[in-house]
């Protein structure tokens, strides 16, 4: 049967760069590029990426 | 003749409890009035906003290395967070600021793509320096973020402390303030141990800083938070002991 599934990965990314290098704008691409360098490895897959957004998760629970 | 001088003297000793009382409530009176002048008060709090055409301009600097539109997001509303200048804090209620209304259209919207009327409405309030009292329902230190350049190191995080009316409320109806990298380096006891044993014990606390809109968050208003409207970057953090506000840096647990 074929089948499908959404899946909500998420990354910790580091690296050095200038600070005012848009970080959030080039490391988007960068797994846009490692996805993408990954699909041959599983040439029974159809994969999509959907959106990569940069997790912002500032409202919820407090630690303390 | 007896009689007469006894008359005399009720109505001299009347005279006199009547001086008395007069002299009594004289001396009270004048004793309350002193002190209620000498007493020590917190300054009257506004229901509403004040307005001030012309608010303080943001001082801005880098703080290691980062500059104050940070690395990416939105750049105008960066500069805001990165303040780094104390104001001449006007003392408002909590609901002044949690009921202040912004218009929608500039929810999750950048500054740049506002509309005109949007702004100047938005405008007239924030940058408003403002002190506001309340409890505090929870903190956390942020996770890296564009306006303090997706800096690794904790040192670069924002702290996200939620402010309520009263003690022990939940997050519906809360404040949020933030502490920032640049103003936290200068207070030692900015620190997330400490705001949690502020969160345990209920301590009232007193918050001074800038007024800003934040429009990255309208989806949390009514759960995690009251308003969009933020004290961005806190610049003062009191705390009530021995029934006196101090600072923070002077409490001792």
């Amino acid at each position: 049967m074929r089948k499908a599934i959404a899946l909500r990965v998420n990354l910790w990314i580091e690296g050095e760069a200038a600070p005012e290098h848009d970080f959030a704008d080039s490391t988007k691409q960068a797994v846009r590029d490692i996805i993408a360098a990954g699909v041959s490895s599983h040439p029974d897959l159809s994969v999509k990426i959907r959106g990569i957004v940069e997790a912002n998760d500032t409202d919820e629970n407090p630690i303390n | 003749m007896t009689h007469r001088k006894r008359q005399f003297g009720n109505a001299r000793s009347s005279w006199l409890i009547i001086a008395a009382v007069v002299v009594v409530t004289f001396l009270g009176s004048f004793l309350l009035i002193t002190y209620l002048r000498s007493r020590p008060t917190n300054p009257v709090k506004s229901s509403a906003l004040p307005d001030m055409p012309n608010k303080p301009q943001p001082l801005l600097r880098s703080f290691n290395g980062c500059p104050p539109e940070g690395d990416g997001g939105d750049p105008d509303l960066n500069r805001l967070k990165n303040r780094i200048d104390e104001g001449q804090y006007i003392s408002v209620t909590f609901d002044a600021v949690e009921k202040l209304e912004w218009p929608n259209t500039i929810e999750r919207r950048r500054r740049a793509d506002w509309n005109s009327g949007d702004s100047a409405t938005v405008a007239r309030y924030e940058g408003l320096p403002v002190t506001i009292e309340g409890y505090v329902a929870g903190a956390r230190e942020e996770g890296p973020e564009s306006p303090n350049c997706h800096g690794a190191d904790a040192s670069f995080r924002d702290f996200h402390i939620w402010l309520t009316r009263t003690a022990g409320e939940d997050r519906t109806n809360s404040i949020v303030v933030e502490m920032t990298p640049a103003v936290r380096a200068q207070h030692r006891n900015w620190n997330t141990e400490l705001l949690g044993r502020i969160v345990r014990d209920k301590d009232k606390v007193r918050v001074s800083g800038w007024l800003m809109l934040d429009p990255e968050h309208p989806d949390q208003v009514g759960k995690t938070r009251g308003t969009i409207w933020e004290i961005h970057p806190v610049m003062r953090f009191e705390i009530v002991q021995n029934g006196r506000w101090i600072s923070l840096d002077d409490f001792t647990p």
